[in-house]
């Protein structure tokens, strides 16, 4: 070491005679890895329980306590409750079983509102799909204006859900026609306005909004508001297929629309596998988009319900509505007007998740036969 | 291969392949262009509401009437307008002048939301990360199973009990329930994780020869090498709670009606929809109020177009 | 400094009781300011080796001194060691300047006696690491000493009762390993008493020296505040030695303060950062940033920063493994003459003899944990200790065939080789080597007749490829291009051996 000493000299760092030497700092406390890790994991697993886990655990609870009555004092733990009410003698006996599960399966109105979310569901999903496909396509075989497409259709992402509603009740709402009718009546020469979305007959000849005109709207929204994703993911999984396989082809005399059959499809057919789960399962949790379109009937804290204004134009109040309430919306409003007994709104929300399982591992199985890897 | 370098039988099939190659992309762009104007179509019609007289917005039957519109003051008188909007009782009609029931209030409030949520998420999953992805502990494969399992759960089961618990916990209408009960998101602290195990071993063992503890491995060089990702999680995240609009729905539904102490918490899209759902609020200032809210994401948009972009295509959450 | 290795072993315990010996019991100790190479083919233990000296790695058993310091229980980064890794390790976040001071954040300055509270700190460690490390060594023989009987009862009953095979060996199995833990641990435990006691003593020791210190500082101190109170005094008076006594005051206390600093400022670190590359060539790149540089100059700045703390030892791991061919030789020369600039004692691993040849002191052929022989590297090419080291030295490899020793004679194939040494009485089969340049070429016989597969003309040599009868092995000779003649187009050719080495058949040389 005495060569790297020396020339250190002309430096600040000067050895000087009492031999101070670089040497490491010496550790205090020292904790062994895990204690580290535990303490630096602590933050997230305090809200993980309280917000994640110890939810999903109570409604579970919840759904199947057995003719649930709250008792003040019980705290909000589905257990505390149990237990609570097992010593109070103004309940007889509080047990589990299925009786939330029946009164559920018993309105009309929840049913109501899961053939609501199915229908619309099943028109939104694939027609989504299909669009954002050929988008995808499209884009993926273009060289001019692609990135300004992309930009384009990558919109939706930066859009707030509410604003964007706004504007589309606006569009099919405004009296006296909404712009939509406006050039509906003036480009197209349709000659009566069309209520779309509002349940009072506001214009003449315009009649009251169906639930055909309601649901017309909100599955635009949907579309207009899903595309971005799939089309991303499905451009994603077009870039990866080696276009070795379409020379191949070509050369082998196929047309474009066979290559994209035979060829395109079956290789992007895991992302569109991904995106078909993926979709129904949100398109079945639908909410915040439908109220959007709605844009209503909030300020009265109170959601009404009902079918459309009967044939001879007569108009009741629970018939201004909000035809098409999904199955989240439900489970809202019964959490809002009833929040100290959520037996029934547990029970709801276990129900859709089954539906959800179910419709996925239909999915799954189908898979295996048509989608390769 | 462009067509002059392809070999055809004659000029008759050259021309009809020109032609439809012609076809065919004039199909494709035209595809395109329908759906992209039916994308643009809402901006369009936000920027129209901005800029015009909002009265005579209102009630124009047709495209002569339309022509006839006027510029109102570059949209400010517009904006203008938004701000000044106030809670009527539907009942009553009556104007309610609590204080903070405006959109500024609104703006606010969100801001606040987003940093501090923003903060939570972003320190709870960089700690969260790095003990998955570099620490050794017993319970690490345990624990790290049952996250994943709750990320399959939908949030609308865990929402019933939060409400419960926050209403019964006086959270209702607070800042805490805003940003601490969606404060920390499994999937961060997956991406990050994904992100922290992309380092080589070997820097972690040059920085343990050159003296640095297992914390001051993370400050000092995991987080500045994972700063791409750190910051689209913030962008992400930020852009969630702008947009957010179901959990604040149920509970901060601001307490206009209650005329005693009228602060209200709502956020933008609550707001929004609350103030202008009413009939009496004008289209103009309708629409004006949604082109407020979207110029932020604009901003950020253009800005980040990268991070946020990446940040999507791994997730497909909208943060 | 020099490093002492002492019976130091590594063993990995699989699954399913299999030992797997990394390290051996190895000794060997390398000289201060040298430059060593661990050479050996994958999985003999050199890397491991390395990172046991580094701190990185816990032995099973052995210590490594660094000087007559013990430092096997000193966690890495106190033991003064710098490593450079195979693929450099740079941050890539930092300048290369940032990168070479980085270390240095961590660094302090020992302070007045700091180096005494280092080392009680250090021995009393030691002492807790030794106490934990005998415990845990007493439990797992216990444990094992317990289960042993127990497993060899099942064992025996297993094979009464007649059960199938596939159980009687997992029972077999478990059997081993308990048999294995007890013995490594019983073979521990003295050797642990022993190393307790003497980091007791060490604490001893240590404790004393920093109260002679602490007294040593003190009174230092003391010393500087008399001067400044005989500085008070002049002044009071007025005397004209005021501004000698200032001079003097002034660089007392400067001393003391550059006694008592513990951090390095900011000037510090960069001067030292300057000097580091300087002497590794890079002092234009300190604004850089890792990737803007090539793979060559990304390893002279992970050399620079095992550098800058001032390492009692630099620890090289394959570091000419990533770089080109070209650039391997350049930095070849550029290892060596840091070293020797530097001074400083190195340990660099490789699995390139000729490398490892080319600029070590001393190299230590290693072979599955055990070392086969510690040479200077033309030592180790001329006189190997065994059939291995003959082998992986040199290129094109050693040629090895099967004879015999018969009445004190030399045979290949029956027939006798010249030698003028003397093999020993006793009549065995033995291996014969010989390595490709050590043939000459003979017109008439040669005792080692070849035939000819292929023969390739390379400018200054001939390379002779083929046969010898009765021989499994192929033979490569080197011969001189002016002999050409002699040998082109000749399907057999004989050839005489310079210069042979003969091995028993388990591999050691018969000198």
């Amino acid at each position: 070491m005495a060569a790297m000493e020396n020339t250190l000299k002309g430096t600040e760092v000067v050895m000087d005679p009492v031999k101070a030497k670089l040497i490491s700092k010496r550790k205090l406390i020292q904790l062994p890895q895990w204690a580290v890790a535990w303490l630096v994991l602590i933050p997230a697993l305090i809200f993980i329980t309280m917000f994640m886990l110890y939810p999903i655990i109570n409604t579970f609870l919840y759904a199947f306590i057995q003719d649930f009555s709250y008792v003040p004092g019980g705290g909000s733990f589905a257990l505390g409750q149990f237990f609570a009410g097992l010593n109070n003698e103004l309940f007889d006996s509080v047990r589990f079983g299925l009786s939330n599960f029946a009164e559920v399966l018993d309105r009309p109105d929840f049913i109501a509102s899961i053939g609501n979310t199915s229908i619309l569901v099943l028109v939104e999903v694939p027609l989504t799909i299909i669009v954002s496909l050929l988008i995808a396509t499209f884009l993926n075989s273009i060289k001019v204006l692609k990135g300004f497409y992309q930009t384009v259709f990558f919109l939706p992402y930066v859009t707030n859900t509410i604003a964007l509603g706004l504007v589309f009740n606006l569009a099919f709402n405004k009296t006296p026609g909404g712009l939509i009718n406006i050039m509906l009546m003036n480009v197209f020469g349709v000659k009566d306005p069309i209520n779309w979305l509002s349940s009072t007959a506001y214009t003449e000849g315009a009649g009251l909004s169906t639930k055909f005109t309601q649901g017309v709207v909100i599955v635009l929204y949907s579309l207009w508001n899903g595309i971005a994703f799939k089309i991303l993911v499905f451009m994603s999984g077009l870039a990866t297929i080696d276009s070795q396989y379409y020379n191949a082809a070509k050369i082998d005399g196929a047309s474009n629309f066979t290559i994209w059959r035979r060829i395109t499809l079956p290789l992007l057919s895991p992302q569109i596998l991904y995106i078909t789960i993926t979709s129904f399962i949100g398109a079945f949790k639908m909410y915040s988009g439908v109220m959007a379109v709605y844009q209503g009937a909030e300020s009265t804290g109170a959601y009404f319900f009902g079918t459309v204004a009967g044939k001879d134009g007569s108009i009741e109040p629970e018939n201004i509505g909000m035809a098409w309430i999904p199955v989240v919306g439900w489970i809202y409003k019964e959490l809002e007007s009833n929040y100290k007994a959520p037996g029934v709104a547990s029970a709801a929300s276990l129900i859709l998740l089954g539906i959800i399982m179910v419709i996925t591992a239909v999915q799954f199985a189908v898979s295996k036969k048509r989608v390769h890897y | 291969m462009a067509a002059h370098e392809m070999y055809f039988a004659d000029d008759k099939a050259r021309k009809a392949y020109m032609t439809k190659k012609i076809l065919s992309n004039v199909f494709v762009y035209l595809f395109l262009s329908i759906f992209a104007l039916f994308l643009i179509a809402p901006f369009i019609l936000m920027i129209i509401g901005t800029f015009v007289n909002a009265d005579n917005f209102e009630n124009f039957k047709n495209y002569a009437e339309f022509k006839e519109l006027g510029f109102a003051n570059w949209g400010f008188s517009n904006f203008a307008k938004v701000f000044n909007s106030k809670f009527e009782n539907p009942i009553t009609g009556e104007i309610m002048e609590s204080k903070g029931n405006n959109f500024g209030v609104f703006f606010l409030n969100t801001l606040i939301v987003a940093v501090g949520s923003t903060t939570v998420t972003v320190v709870t999953a960089v700690l969260a990360a790095f003990a998955f992805a570099r620490l050794q502990f017993k319970g690490k494969d345990a624990l790290f199973a049952l996250l994943l399992a709750t990320m399959m759960i939908p949030g609308e089961m865990m929402v019933i009990t939060n409400y419960m618990t926050v209403r019964m916990i006086g959270w209702m209408n607070t800042f805490a329930a805003l940003i601490l009960v969606h404060g920390v998101s499994v999937f961060y602290v997956f991406y990050l994780r994904q992100t922290f195990q992309q380092i080589p071993n070997e820097l972690y063992l040059a920085a343990k020869v050159d003296g640095v503890s297992d914390l001051g491995y993370l400050w000092k060089v995991m987080i500045p090498i994972a700063m791409p990702t750190i910051t689209t999680i913030i962008i992400l995240s930020m852009m969630g709670s702008w947009n957010s609009f179901v959990w604040p729905n149920l509970v901060a539904p601001g307490n206009w009606m209650d005329k005693k102490d009228g602060h209200s918490m709502m956020l933008v899209s609550n707001g929004l929809r609350a103030l202008f759902s009413q009939g009496k609020t004008l289209d103009a200032v309708k629409l004006a109020g949604s082109m407020v809210i979207s110029i932020p994401l604009f901003i950020v948009f253009i800005v980040f177009r990268k991070y946020i972009m990446r940040g999507v295509s791994r997730s497909g959450i909208k943060g | 400094m020099d490093v002492r290795i002492e019976n130091l072993t590594k063993t990995f315990v699989g699954k399913r009781g299999v030992e797997t010996t990394a390290v051996n019991k190895m000794n060997f100790t390398i000289p201060d300011g040298k430059l060593v190479g661990l050479l050996g083919p994958s999985g003999c233990g050199k890397s491991t080796t390395l990172y046991m000296i580094a701190g990185l790695h816990k032995p099973t058993d052995g210590h490594i001194w660094f000087g007559d310091e013990d430092v096997t229980n000193v966690p890495p980064e106190n033991r003064g060691i710098g490593l450079v890794f195979q693929n450099y390790a740079l941050y890539p976040h930092l300048s290369v300047r940032q990168n070479i001071e980085f270390p240095l954040d961590n660094v302090r300055f020992t302070g007045p006696y700091g180096e005494e509270k280092n080392r009680v700190y250090d021995s009393k460690s030691d002492v807790k690491t030794s106490e934990k490390d005998l415990a845990a060594a007493k439990k797992a023989f216990e444990k094992a000493s317990k289960q042993v009987p127990v497993l060899e009862a099942k064992l025996q009953a297993a094979k009464e009762r007649g059960d199938a095979v596939e159980s009687l060996q997992a029972v077999e199995e478990k059997l081993n390993a308990a048999k294995a833990t007890k013995k490594i641990n019983e073979e521990r435990i003295p050797s642990l008493e022993k190393h307790l006691e003497y980091a007791k003593g060490e604490v001893v020791k240590a404790e004393e020296a920093l109260a002679k210190k602490e007294a040593w500082f003190a009174e230092k101190v003391a010393e500087v505040e008399k001067e400044k109170a005989e500085l008070a005094e002049l002044v009071k008076s007025g005397s004209d030695k005021v501004e000698a006594k200032k001079a003097e005051v002034a660089k007392k206390e400067a001393e003391l303060e550059r006694i008592s600093r513990t951090k390095l400022s900011k000037a510090d670190k960069d001067a030292i950062a300057l000097e580091m590359a300087k002497v590794v060539d890079i002092a234009q790149f300190l604004d850089r940033k890792p990737k803007e540089l090539s793979g060559g100059q990304q390893q002279r700045v992970a050399i620079a920063r095992a550098l800058a703390k001032k390492p009692r030892v630099l620890l090289l791991d394959e570091p000419l493994s990533n770089l080109d061919a070209r650039l391997r030789l350049q930095t070849r020369e550029e290892i060596k003459r840091i070293q020797r600039e530097t001074g400083i004692t190195t340990v660099f691993v490789t699995h390139d003899q000729e490398e490892a040849m080319s600029i070590s002191d001393f190299i230590v052929v290693m072979k599955l944990g055990v070392i086969q022989q510690i040479d200077e590297p033309q030592k180790v090419y001329e006189e190997p200790a065994n059939l291995f080291v003959a082998k992986f030295l040199g290129s094109p490899a050693i040629n090895v065939f099967d004879g015999e020793l018969k009445g004190g004679k030399l045979l290949l194939n029956g027939k006798a080789i010249d030698t003028d040494k003397a093999y020993g009485k006793e009549d065995r089969p033995v291996k014969i080597a010989v390595r490709p340049e050590s043939f000459e070429y003979v017109e008439k016989a040669g005792n080692i007749p070849v035939d000819v597969t292929t023969v390739e003309q390379i400018g200054r040599d001939i390379t002779v490829n083929g046969y010898i009868e009765g021989q499994k092995n192929h033979i490569k000779a080197i011969i001189p291009s002016e002999l050409r003649s002699g040998i082109l187009g000749k399907a057999k050719v004989s050839f005489k051996a310079k210069r042979l080495y003969v091995f028993e058949e388990t591999g050691e040389r018969i000198k």
